[in-house]
């Protein structure tokens, strides 16, 4: 209908043509330039170093975390499922805010943590358990319908011929799960790169070491570098949409595999 | 007007009915399996009660019943699936109770074959052997031959998701093989397959077990399943059986009203039992005594098996059973034929269906007439028809009166 | 079928189960409920009076003002722009429909902060048309209209995803039945389609609200973070943090979370409707 073409052009359309016209207007050496200057490289490292390590943390706490819930019946379970969903829902000014709050020297968590020399605000660590925080429900939410349609029968199967327990969640469960694992980590990892309100708190930005790409971004804006946080936001493009198409791809193998039967 | 059929009387079903001597194509006396007073609760649901059984070495058994009737939680407290509240179970002496599900070396075939989805077909077969740690030539050459054995030599490649159902239930036969399993069971393995396929792999199993002679226990509900693939039936109810036997002799010797009225289709007509007689309707018919099974009862007007108080206490309301091919449809009376009118004819596969209203027992019966019976009295709708009953069955007692 | 579930062939040692559970209940205490705790601990930590000023602080009420604002403008357009959307892609086929769905995908692939900067890049004082905005003395960034629109981008995803599905599994015969009857286009809309994604929709609604309500990095990037004028609750729980007043941050961040939470059961209240129609 007319009125969505109209809404979608000028709310998306045009502020991404935008984008185009900005990246037209430097050469490809500037924008090469650009996207890799000594900061912006450093702040992949973080960036994309600290998602990788939340998102595998996810997937094997997650997983724990699906089985219990499809698995398992015990009190609280129902509230568990429901807490599961906080992450997501919490404004991300409010999980930074706490997270800081929790993992301070003087924090309800971070006490525990300064007798052992640990620590996690103003460090990558502290960056990468925001982000942790921030995943938690995605690899829960995509793991979780495959547990529950996973028939007993196949489980009763490799029982009967022969397969211990262990040998049953290895060969056969697992593998039957690996589609959604990694579509759950491609999600809770494309979320955690883009990820600014939650981590500013607990990063310090202290450039080199804290810096997340999104705020190297807001930095460059802010001082009308807008050609430096053009750059910067391609490259942050081009990767979103490189795990966007890897988790429809996920998506479509997830379906043939589980096919007709 | 007094008919003479050939009678023959009920004995109760006996609780601990024992086999008899196997027929399966080896020739084993000895029982492999042994199950002894085996009762399985569901809360307050009786999955079984105090259930016994052998099946000898070889042979080919089919547990057949309603659903309900607890040949499923039989067969999977023999895969080591359930275990039993009470009662043993032993295969090859060894006892089951000491052993778990992965030690126990059955295979076991399920409805909806329950294939690995991400392994190929070689791999599925494999499973057995891989979780065994055997070595890679030795699963080979397994794998091969059971490919071979279930004729899908060039799908070894494929995945599950690629096949149809009938080759999906051969790779899932084929799987349960592998590890030479004592015992075979199969829980519906035909359910979930168009009747083509069914029909084509029953015979399929039927030579497989000719050649291969593994001792096979299958679930079904499907009568014509079990009488087709199996040696010996034993027929379920609400997790006691009813009988077991060859199929011929559970058919032609129901042990009760249970199972004739499950098996095949059967005119039911409401009786009263008096000494010596049954009367239904307006009609009598003389009582026999049955002889042992497998005999067939002598006609005559002998005293019933109905128990003597009973008798004395004059009619007794019970059920005269016929199977449609026992009643005989003429269009002439003879000595003991009752006036019926023709309902309906329907031509089925294996001959004529008809359809009688018979005024003097007040309700209607059907009658199977083979083709050539049935083209020579040349029958249409409305004829008037005389019947008379080759056999028909009283049972003592009837504990079952609400089975289907 | 029973379920095997409780026999040993195909469950785990109870011992197992156990440390199971108990590492998934750590793991989702120390990472999730702690830090929500904490904020609601920290904000009282100075007692109820000192929440409650925080609370009515003139900046924080012009804070929440804004932020009910632009929640107000972007979700009606969103819902408006969903319900048009999900109606076209379920019923009809047209040439770039499914461009249009991956379109609507959008907002939630990229980073806020991105959203933010497109805002930026175009309409901001060296942006395409900064200038030209300057030279009319219009403020888009650094204003209320800058953060009314990166709101609206952020959140225009979640009424349209809730709906085409459920458009889609719901199918047109309804509709059409009514406009055989003679129903007009609006009036099928109204009597017919209305009543039958109504729950869809509320869910959306919430969804969107919260989010609308909750956005920080966009929003960010275009407000300017002037005080008073273009601050959201968000923006202004990281300016009281900045300046150490952690107190009152708390206090503000206990709103949003009261919100957050709200918003939560709200949408598993409406999602077991949603199953049940």
């Amino acid at each position: 209908m007319g009125y969505t073409l109209v809404y979608l052009s000028l709310l998306v359309l045009i502020p991404l043509a935008t984008l185009v016209v900005m990246t037209a207007r430097l050469s490809p050496g500037e924008l090469w330039a650009l996207a890799i200057s000594e900061r912006a490289m450093a702040s992949y490292r973080v960036t994309f170093g600290a998602s990788f390590i939340a998102a595998l943390v996810n997937v094997v706490f997650g997983t724990l975390l699906a089985w219990a819930l499809v698995r398992y019946r015990f009190v609280g379970r129902s509230l568990l499922d429901a807490i599961v969903d906080i992450p997501f829902a919490l404004p991300t000014a409010v999980s930074g805010l706490a997270l800081t709050a929790v993992l301070a020297p003087n924090g309800w968590i971070g006490r525990f943590l300064e007798p052992l020399g640990i620590k996690a605000v103003f460090t990558p660590l502290g960056i990468t358990l925001a982000l942790t925080f921030i995943g938690l429900p995605f690899v829960v939410r995509t793991v979780q319908p495959v547990l529950e349609e996973l028939e007993p029968e196949i489980e009763e199967a490799a029982a009967v011929l022969g397969a211990t327990r262990w040998q049953t969640l290895t060969r056969v469960i697992v593998p039957t799960m690996t589609p959604a694992l990694l579509t759950g980590f491609a999600l809770a990892f494309a979320r955690a790169i883009g990820e600014y309100g939650s981590v500013v708190f607990i990063s310090g930005n202290k450039q080199f070491e804290t810096e997340i790409t999104p705020l190297l971004i807001m930095t460059r804006l802010e001082q009308f570098d807008y050609a430096g946080a053009t750059a910067l936001g391609l490259v942050m493009l081009v990767v979103s949409f490189a795990m966007l198409l890897a988790i429809n791809g996920l998506g479509a193998w997830a379906r043939r595999r589980a096919g007709q039967t | 007007m007094t008919i003479h059929p050939a009678m023959s009387t009920a004995h109760t079903p006996r609780p601990t009915a024992k086999a008899t001597a196997g027929s399966g194509a080896s020739g084993e006396a000895a029982p492999l399996i042994e199950v002894r007073g085996l009762t399985k609760r569901f809360g307050t649901f009786h999955a079984l009660d105090d259930v016994s059984l052998s099946v000898p070495g070889g042979g080919l058994l089919a547990l057949l019943g309603p659903s309900g009737s607890g040949k499923t939680t039989l067969l999977r407290i023999l895969a080591g699936l359930e275990h039993p509240d009470s009662g043993s179970a032993m295969i090859d002496g060894t006892d089951l109770a000491a052993q778990s599900a992965r030690q126990r070396n059955v295979g076991l075939v399920f409805q909806h074959y329950a294939l690995f989805r991400h392994l190929d077909v070689y791999e599925n077969i494999a499973f057995a052997l891989r979780v065994r740690k055997r070595p890679a030539a030795e699963v080979d050459a397994r794998v091969r031959e059971l490919l071979a054995l279930i004729q899908l030599e060039s799908l070894g490649r494929r995945l599950p998701a690629q096949l149809s159902g009938g080759q999906r239930q051969r790779v899932a036969l084929a799987r349960a093989l592998a590890a030479r399993p004592r015992v075979l069971l199969l829980d519906e393995p035909f359910g979930a397959l168009d009747a083509q396929v069914r029909a084509e792999l029953r015979g399929w199993l039927r030579r497989l077990h000719d050649e291969i002679h593994l001792t096979t226990v299958f679930v079904t509900h499907d009568q014509d399943e079990a009488f087709e693939v199996a040696d010996r039936v034993v027929v379920m109810n609400r997790g006691k059986i009813e009988q077991i036997g060859a199929p011929a002799d559970v058919f032609e010797h129901p042990a009760n009203d249970f199972v004739m009225r499950f098996l095949g289709h059967v005119n039911v007509l409401d009786a009263e039992l008096l000494d010596g007689y049954a009367k239904i309707g307006d009609i009598t018919i003389a009582l026999g005594r049955g002889g042992a099974d497998g005999e067939p009862p002598a006609p005559g007007p002998y005293r019933t098996a109905v128990t003597a108080s009973v008798i004395a206490q004059g009619d007794v309301r019970s059920r005269v059973y016929v199977r449609p091919h026992d009643v005989d449809v003429a269009r002439t009376a003879t000595t003991g034929a009752f006036a019926a009118q023709v309902v309906r004819v329907t031509p089925l596969s294996g001959g004529l269906k008809i359809e009688l209203a018979v005024p003097s027992i007040g309700s209607r019966m059907r009658a199977d007439l083979d083709w050539e019976r049935g083209s020579a009295l040349g029958l249409r709708n409305g004829d008037d028809v005389f019947l008379s009953l080759r056999r028909a069955r009283v049972f003592a007692q009837e504990a079952h009166t609400a089975a289907s | 079928m029973i379920s095997a579930r409780n026999i040993e062939a195909t469950s785990e040692p109870a011992w197992v189960r156990r440390i199971i559970i108990a590492v998934a209940i750590a793991f989702v205490g120390l990472f999730v409920v702690v830090p929500v705790a904490a904020v609601f601990g920290e904000a009282l930590r100075a007692g109820l009076a000192a929440y409650g000023r925080a609370i009515v602080d003139p900046v924080a009420l012009s804070a929440i003002k804004l932020t009910f604002v632009a929640a107000g403008i972007a979700v009606p357009l969103n819902v408006v722009f969903g319900i048009a959307a999900s109606w076209a892609i379920a019923r009809f086929k047209f040439p770039g429909r499914s461009v249009l769905i991956t379109l609507i995908d959008l907002p939630l692939a990229v980073s806020p902060v991105i959203a933010g900067m497109v805002f930026v890049l175009l309409f901001g004082k060296q942006g395409l048309v900064g200038p030209w905005l300057s030279d009319h003395g219009i403020k888009v960034i650094f204003a209320l209209p800058g953060i009314v629109l990166a709101t609206t981008f952020v959140t225009f995803p979640f009424v349209a995803r809730e709906l085409i599905p459920l458009m889609e599994a719901q199918g047109a015969e309804e509709e059409e039945a009514a406009i055989v009857l003679g129903a007009t286009g609006l009036q099928t809309f109204l009597r017919v389609t209305l009543p039958k994604i109504k729950w869809g929709l509320l869910y959306g609604i919430v969804l969107c609200t919260a989010r609308a309500m909750g956005e920080f990095g966009a929003v960010s990037v275009v407000s300017g973070h002037i005080r008073g004028r273009t601050n959201t609750l968000p923006l202004h729980v990281e300016i009281l943090y900045n300046e150490y007043e952690y107190q009152a941050a708390f206090a503000v961040a206990s709103l949003l979370a009261i919100l957050a939470l709200a918003s939560l059961v709200a949408r598993r209240v409406i999602a077991r409707r949603v199953e049940t129609t």
